[in-house]
């Protein structure tokens, strides 16, 4: 059962550039999921098209089983949303700004004193939330997602501007929430280790197309499995009779050498060790980029190093 | 979650915001600043604080600074900024993702604008109350507005504004709704208002919107059409600019899929708004037909104020629907008057003066602001104001013997002073039971030897008067002496050792700014060209031989001046019972000065008249050839001025006081109905022959007269017109009663049936005049003393009796009703009879009242000296 569904979800800017190209967004009930993605990548318009904030060009959301033209109200009652920059008003406290949406929202006033304790502000007494810190605010605006306690949590970018503890704290308390109240959560983010400890299913984005989307363990394997190796020889009997026996190994053989996937790093040592060791010289060992597959390698590097 | 909670979440937002402060500010601005312009003047604020009306006074003077500028421009600014709150904070994106729908969340933050708009109002009017009441906390001698909180004319003035700048405030939501960058929706505004308040120079200028507050305050420079009502042009661009903006605030965020949607509910919210803005225009309408609110504005106009005193003039109950020739001129050609002033004063202020007619006849000199008049007794109230001073600074006492300060006279008490002493008190509320009631008969002429002050009291050439004396002990009784008034001059020049006419100028005149004026007897001959030449009743309207007579009897009579001076004179009496600082006379002075003394109306050169329990100060003048007063208000600085170059007055001025009395609101004065328009019916010259004749009413004579071809009422100085309304009834404009002829069965007139405004009626018969024989007229002839010791000749001339009497600068013809029974024209109202003859001469003269016989003046041996006039 999704809790968040999209179907060929497609969506131009003016200059009618793509911005998401057939995006089939799927967040299971209950699950926390990490939206990954660098900046640019469309992130920020799926969420924006999934709250309606966005007019919808091309494609259907279904959101609990319901459109939001169908039920918008219906749907936003039951949805917490941080998008983007912290939706605060300077000028007022944290409790005031809490009391505007609790009055929105109709919730029960003695939430504003749950949430603020939740997220550690507590004590901020009168203090306008404009002079607060970054992370006070994205504290904040995370209280304001959560006041009414809703099914479906949509974040985007919560741990912007947060300590390193402090992004422990928020972590812990999603993950909480999660399990004590099954509450789903759909978390954005362009760093894939922070986005690994929490969340239960990813999807990774790039350039508007989904790259991947599965069990966060399902992207463990085939971080495993992604490398392509070029090492660069003389072809000879004994260097097939020697690849025959790395069973591992899907080989494929070249003009100037072969190509193997499958291989992690202490693989490619102790391949080219056996290598030189049979007495074939390696001119050169190389790790392949091309298709959509090294691409997507890529990519995921780049979310672990930012 | 419900409507309420959505406006209360959107309340709460602007909160300590910069618009809501903003809303403060402006709101509070222009009135503290009104209310420390008021702290600093403290002159203006006793004076308007003491006027009717200051809650008005104060309110439409905080809009017309805030009109102008502050509140189109607030409203750009908190417009913009109330909706700039999402933008600023970039919570639009939590607001569309909360569970609200989009005509809520357009509503709900439209009408926080609004009520901010309301709020803004609110904090003006109560700025506007603290501009009022706090100068009375400050200055215990400010008072707390007198009259009620005029509720309906402040709510009917908030309501026209609050309207006028709807479009601004829709306009302006609408900008700052759609447009993220702040600076341009107050940019727009900037400029569309400055657009349009170049464009109230334009004859279109009203379909810009953004300065319609601002016409309503600035109204010289308006030219745009008049007759465009900018409440329903505002109305419509409110209306218009809302719908605009929700439909653009739908297609924008809703798009076409919730759009269509919508529509339904959006039906329902249009009616809402279609209800609002009908209410809107029927709470307008019905404010605008409250005729509470506007009867008691005064016009802005001064025009209007001056058309509105002209049009009022000599109109009472009854008007004619053709032929009515109303207006200043008219009356005063009905009076035979050939040139007048009128000054005007309003909350403190002279408010106009006006001239008109000619100063001199034969040289067509017309009145201008530079013409003189001496009216006469009015010197009186100036030269009072000269001894008060004296009297604050010590140098005379009001209580003291006056012999005490005459150097160089001495007044002859005698056995009728009954060995009480004459104060100057007494003097000056002519108290003092002196006799020379007036100069009148004793003015002289260029070339003349003018006597001295103490000639004059002692009756000496060149004086032609009879000498001052006592007739009663002091302080008794009330009895008019100019003759006091001459003595008590005589104090002030031997206390101050200095002549009368320089020492007034210098410390009277000068201080109360009244250049023009002057007591210099002869006038100095670099005046001369400014002179009114006088026409006095005598010569039957002729030029006054010498063309004004000279007054030696300065402080009695001989002030020369205009109404701009008079007025002046009032409103320093006025400032100076208020207790304003550097007044001409401190406060206590001039309430001493203005309680009536002995006598109850008579006050210390000034008399007191109360009309419905409100008191007015003032002074009636008459010199040959010249009249003139002055009224002035006690309490809330109205008043007004009257100078004519005629000696027949008294019936102008009731008419222009009444009519500046019901266009100032003066309190006192009861409002008159709009009076009654009537046919006209024009009779035969046969029927008019046959009404002339002189009717007898129980206590006075009417004498119906033809004169220039219509015929002419007259009772006493009454020359009132007659308009038909069928060949019998007829009104005037100047009486309240309509009255119609009684015929017998001969179709012969027997009378006039007089009914008054509440039905009562009464008869006046015909009668007829006779010329008795001469020798009648001569048993009449001889002295008589009335009862105050003025005595009186009556002498034959030209085959009439005259009355010469010291209490009238005129002769008065005695027109016979039968050999005993007599009227003057002169007297009101009155029929006197001669009574019986003894040894061929009547033996005194009574008054035939209501109530009978009563004797008036006994004959006397004393001849009077005083009747020197031809």
């Amino acid at each position: 059962m999704y809790c968040i569904e999209t179907h060929q979800l497609t969506h131009r800017f003016q200059n009618r550039e793509k911005v998401l190209d057939n995006i089939q967004l799927q967040v299971p009930t209950g699950s926390v999921y990490g939206f990954l993605g660098p900046n640019g990548a469309g992130k920020t318009t799926t969420l924006r098209l999934i709250l309606g904030l966005l007019k919808m060009q091309d494609g259907q959301i279904s959101i609990f089983g319901e459109t939001l033209e169908s039920n918008r109200i219906g749907i936003l009652r039951r949805i917490g949303s941080l998008i983007e920059s912290p939706s605060i008003y300077g000028h007022l406290s944290a409790t005031e700004n809490l009391r505007i949406w609790q009055l929105v929202f109709g919730c029960d006033r003695k939430r504003i004193e749950e949430v603020l304790k939740l997220v550690g502000l507590e004590n901020t007494k009168s203090k306008k939330s404009g002079d607060f810190s970054l992370g006070m605010k994205q504290r904040l605006s995370i209280a304001v997602a959560l006041l009414h306690k809703p099914e479906l949590l949509i974040l985007d970018e919560p741990t912007n501007g947060l300590d390193p503890n402090g992004i422990i704290e928020i972590r812990e308390l999603l993950l909480d929430l999660n399990r004590q109240t099954g509450l789903t959560i759909l978390v954005s983010s362009h760093l894939l280790p922070e986005i690994e400890k929490l969340a239960s299913h990813l999807g990774i984005i790039h350039k508007g197309k989904m790259l991947f989307q599965g069990k966060a363990e399902e992207l463990r394997n085939q971080k495993a499995i992604q490398k392509q190796v070029r090492f660069y020889c003389p072809l000879g009997d004994s260097l097939v009779s020697l690849l025959a026996i790395e069973k591992d190994l899907q080989i494929k053989f070249l003009e100037n050498g072969f190509e193997a996937k499958g291989l992690d790093e202490e693989g490619i040592a102790r391949l080219n060790s056996k290598l030189v060791m049979a007495g074939i010289p390696v001119f050169g060992i190389e790790k392949q980029a091309g298709d959509l597959e090294s691409m997507f390698m890529n990519l995921v590097n780049k979310l672990v190093i930012q | 979650m419900s409507w309420r909670s959505s406006i209360e979440s959107e309340w709460l937002k602007r909160k300590g915001s910069s618009a809501s402060w903003l809303t403060l500010a402006g709101g509070l601005f222009i009135p503290i600043l009104v209310l420390v312009g008021r702290l600093v003047q403290y002159n203006q604020t006793l004076m308007d604080s003491s006027s009717e009306g200051v809650w008005l006074l104060v309110f439409n003077r905080c809009w017309l600074y805030m009109g102008v500028f502050l509140l189109p421009i607030g409203i750009v600014l908190a417009a913009s900024l109330i909706t700039q709150i999402e933008y600023r904070n970039q919570t639009w994106k939590q607001v569309f993702a909360s569970p609200q729908t989009l005509h809520r969340n357009f509503w709900s933050k439209f009408l926080v604008v609004v009520a901010m708009l309301l709020l803004f109002f609110l904090y003006f009017n109560f700025g506007v109350g603290l501009a009022v009441w706090i100068p009375c906390l400050v200055y215990p001698e400010v008072p707390f507005p007198k009259d009620g909180f005029p509720f309906w004319e402040i709510t009917e003035r908030n309501f026209q504004f609050l309207v006028l700048c709807l479009p601004v405030l829709a306009i302006q939501y609408g900008l700052s709704l759609h447009i993220r960058n702040f600076m341009v929706p107050i940019g727009f505004g900037f400029a569309l208002f400055l657009g349009s308040l170049i464009a109230m120079s334009w004859h279109y200028g009203y379909i810009f919107p953004y300065c319609y507050t601002a016409m309503e305050v600035i109204k010289q420079d308006n030219q745009t059409d008049p007759s465009m009502n900018r409440v329903f042009w505002a109305l419509g661009y409110f209306g218009m600019a809302t719908v605009l903006n929700y439909l653009l605030f739908q297609y924008r965020h809703g798009g076409y899929r919730f759009f269509s949607l919508a529509f339904g509910k959006w039906i329902g919210y249009s009616f809402l708004a279609i209800t609002f803005l009908v209410g809107l225009v029927f709470l307008g309408w019905k404010i605008k037909s409250k005729e509470l609110g506007f009867s008691k504005a005064l016009p802005e106009s001064k025009v209007v104020r001056i058309l509105l005193v002209e049009r009022r003039v000599g109109i009472n109950r009854f008007v004619p629907e053709k032929g009515l020739a109303n207006g200043m001129e008219a009356r005063m050609a009905v009076f035979g008057i050939k040139g007048m002033s009128i000054a005007v004063i309003h909350r403190y202020k002279i408010d106009w003066v006006k001239h008109y007619g000619l100063a001199d006849v034969e040289n067509k000199i017309p009145v201008t602001d530079e013409t003189l008049f001496e009216p006469g007794s009015i010197s009186k109230s100036v030269h009072a104001l000269g001894m008060m001073k004296q009297v604050e600074s010590g140098k005379l006492n009001l209580f003291e013997d006056v012999n005490k300060y005459l150097k160089s006279w001495q007044f002859p008490y005698s056995e009728k002073t009954k060995g009480k002493k004459i104060t100057l008190a007494q003097l000056l509320s002519h108290s003092a039971g002196l006799n020379l009631h007036g100069f009148g008969f004793t003015a002289f002429r260029e070339g003349d030897s003018l006597p001295t002050i103490p000639q004059i009291l002692e009756g000496k050439a060149p004086a032609t008067n009879d000498p001052l004396k006592s007739l009663f002990e002091p302080g008794k009784q009330f009895q008019y002496s100019g003759g006091g008034t001459l003595l008590s001059q005589l104090v002030l020049m031997d206390q101050t050792g200095q002549a009368y006419a320089p020492w007034m100028k210098n410390n009277v005149l000068d201080p109360m700014g009244m250049k023009s004026s002057f007591f210099a007897q002869p006038p100095p001959g670099d005046k001369l060209k400014f002179l009114a030449t006088g026409y006095t009743q005598m010569k039957n309207g002729g030029a006054v031989e010498g063309r004004y007579p000279i007054m030696p009897q300065q402080a009695a009579a001989g002030l020369w001046t205009n109404a701009t001076d008079l007025a002046k004179m009032v409103i320093q009496v006025q400032a100076s019972a208020l207790g304003l600082r550097r007044s001409f006379l401190k406060k206590e002075t001039t309430q001493l000065m203005l309680t009536p003394f002995h006598d109850k109306n008579a006050a210390l050169g000034f008399f007191i008249e109360s009309n419905l329990g409100v008191p007015y100060f003032h002074h009636e003048a008459g010199n040959p050839g010249f009249a003139g007063m002055f009224v002035g208000s006690m309490e809330d600085g109205n008043g007004l001025v009257v100078l004519i170059n005629s000696d027949e007055g008294e019936g102008i001025f009731k008419e222009i006081k009444e009519a500046v009395a019901q266009t100032y609101h003066w309190k006192g004065f009861e409002a008159k109905k709009e009076p009654i328009v009537k046919k006209t019916y024009a009779i035969s010259d046969d029927e008019m022959a046959r009404f002339e004749g002189v009717y007898r009413t129980k206590t006075g004579i009417i004498e119906i007269k033809k004169k220039d071809s219509a015929l002419v009422q007259e009772s006493g100085r009454n020359h009132w017109k007659m308009y038909f309304t069928d060949n019998k009834t007829f009104f005037n404009l100047e009486s309240r009663s309509i009255k119609s002829f009684e015929m017998d069965g001969r179709r012969q007139v027997t009378g006039i049936r007089i009914e008054d405004e509440n039905g009562n009626t009464r008869l006046a018969r015909k009668t007829h005049l006779i010329d008795p024989l001469n020798s009648v007229l001569q048993s009449h002839t001889g002295f008589y003393k009335e009862k105050d010791g003025t005595v009186t000749e009556l002498r034959i001339q030209n085959n009439s009796l005259w009355i010469y009497s010291e209490n009238s600068p005129f002769p008065m013809k005695i027109h016979f009703l039968s050999p005993t029974d007599f009227y003057l024209v002169e007297v009101e109202e009155g029929i006197f009879s001669f009574d019986p003859i003894s040894n061929g001469k009547s033996t005194g003269i009574s008054y035939l009242g209501p109530n009978g016989r009563i004797s008036i003046a006994p004959r006397t041996d004393t001849p009077a000296k005083s009747v020197l006039m031809p």
